[in-house]
């Protein structure tokens, strides 16, 4: 499994240059929105993990393991995204002197975190759209359910932020652990009925 | 010898096509050859024995065990190269071994190195960037790089050159020096089949029409050129089937001593090839 994870992250290394470098040249810039909205975006980039399924399941490997190296993989590269947005928003507050309200960049981290949780249902998306092309041929809307939820979260910022933190952290919370929840349990159901 | 795999009663059903009932054995040190036109089924059955596609009847015993209970261990001992190289992208050939390379418990990297050599491959050139030939030489390197006990090729001279689909076959016979191992071969190239392989199954519409050891359905059968007056005398029952042109008719027999017997004296019989095997059974 520790392969499958070494290989998600090699085969996207170019990708990550990119991921560190774009976010860089706007916090320079200054529009903290446009650093949230690209990181998500190379984010969801990454999760074409199954592009190379066909393959995968030749190898000796299960398919149950192929799909919790896929979510293991998704959540490092989350934490990481995390980590990352909290170094950016703390250097550009200390050394670009980019004036960040702590409570708007908590709920900022935190709606990331949502849309990331949104994103991971391309996994099991990806693994129905195999013998189902329909949902094959629809499954790059869930882009658009990101962006979707995404606008609003910039648009009206400080009117999150007037709601106590805690019950954004507890909504969090909720939706993360569902959506992975459904998403892990549809994707070990569908992969063992799948023709590759 | 002992048998590596053994297939009872495979069925599998898609909306518009059905393999099977196919049922087939394989001992260890031959080759089988799968011939059959495009949509014979050739790749579904080859996905079936992987545990790619989730079959709906029958068993797949191979190494003795079963593909349902131990995919992950089976699928250790076999190396597969399909026609279609499915990891491209931002990976190289060197990446490829260090990457997929480590699935495999009897890996060796250093082999592989070699083979990357010896097919003359770029190391670090994108898989994307190579040509079909090349992405299939890297797909042959690396199955045989972790000491497979059975090598599964689907198509794999498909667009090659003449040259090194000769040295792939030679490849091929030298694996099997070490008797306790096995190749299954799918092609269309059937000349390639009629130098190597052991065994035949030949597949139309998901169906077996044929299948047994190479030599024997060759010396059972033979190709008949005669006259088209001969056909009346001769019940078209004896032929698997006919073909007629201007100049008279061939067909192919399996009831060689009848139709010998009613011919004209005029007449041309020869050992047929893997080819006319397939081209008579499957348009019969």
């Amino acid at each position: 499994m520790k392969h499958m994870i070494l290989k998600y992250f090699r085969k996207r290394a170019t990708l990550l240059y990119s991921f560190l470098l774009i976010p860089a040249i706007f916090i320079t810039i200054g529009n903290m929105n446009l650093v949230f909205l690209t990181y998500i975006s190379f984010t969801f980039s990454f999760v074409f993990i199954f592009d190379d399924f066909s393959y995968a399941v030749a190898l000796p490997i299960s398919r149950k393991n192929i799909v919790i190296a896929n979510y293991i993989a998704y959540a490092i590269l989350a934490l990481l995204n995390v980590t990352y947005l909290t170094s950016v928003l703390f250097l550009g507050n200390r050394f670009f002197s980019i004036s960040t309200d702590l409570s708007l960049s908590l709920i900022g981290i935190l709606y990331s975190i949502n849309i990331l949780g949104v994103f991971s249902l391309y996994i099991p998306l990806s693994i129905i759209s195999k013998d189902n092309p329909v949902v094959a041929r629809f499954s790059y809307l869930i882009i658009v359910l990101g962006y979707l939820l995404i606008s609003p979260i910039l648009h009206y910022f400080e009117v999150l932020a007037k709601i106590n933190v805690a019950y954004h952290i507890i909504f969090t919370l909720i939706l993360v652990s569902s959506l992975t929840y459904y998403g892990v349990k549809t994707s070990l159901k569908k992969i063992e009925t799948i023709d590759f | 010898m002992s048998k590596i795999l053994e297939i009872n009663n495979l069925v599998k059903r898609y909306k518009d096509f059905k393999l099977g009932e196919i049922s087939l054995t394989l001992e260890s040190g031959a080759i089988l050859g799968i011939v059959g036109p495009n949509g014979a089924g050739k790749t579904t059955l080859i996905k079936s024995i992987l545990g790619m596609v989730v079959k709906d009847a029958g068993t797949i015993n191979i190494f003795n065990k079963s593909i349902d209970k131990d995919g992950v261990e089976i699928r250790d001992r076999i190396g597969f190269v399909s026609n279609e190289m499915a990891v491209k992208g931002l990976v190289t050939p060197k990446l490829l071994g260090k990457i997929y390379g480590n699935f495999y418990s009897k890996w060796d990297q250093k082999l592989y190195d070699e083979y990357l050599n010896r097919f003359e491959l770029p190391p670090t050139k994108y898989l994307n960037k190579l040509s079909q030939g090349m992405q299939m030489k890297t797909s042959l390197a690396f199955a045989l790089s972790h000491y497979a006990d059975l090598l599964i090729l689907d198509e794999p001279t498909a667009g090659l050159d003449p040259i090194f689909r000769e040295e792939i076959i030679d490849i091929l016979l030298q694996e099997l020096e070490d008797t306790s191992k096995s190749i299954i071969i799918s092609s269309h190239i059937t000349s390639d089949l009629d130098k190597c392989a052991d065994y035949l199954l030949v597949m139309n519409k998901g169906k077996t029409l044929l299948s047994g050891a190479k030599d024997e359905i060759i010396d059972s059968h033979r190709l008949i050129k005669a006259d088209k007056a001969d056909l009346n005398q001769i019940s078209k029952e004896s032929f698997v089937n006919i073909r007629k042109n201007k100049f008279g008719f061939e067909g192919l027999t399996n009831d060689i001593e009848t139709v010998t017997e009613n011919i004209s004296k005029e007449y041309v019989i020869e050992k047929p090839r893997v080819e006319d095997i397939m081209y008579y059974y499957c348009k019969k």
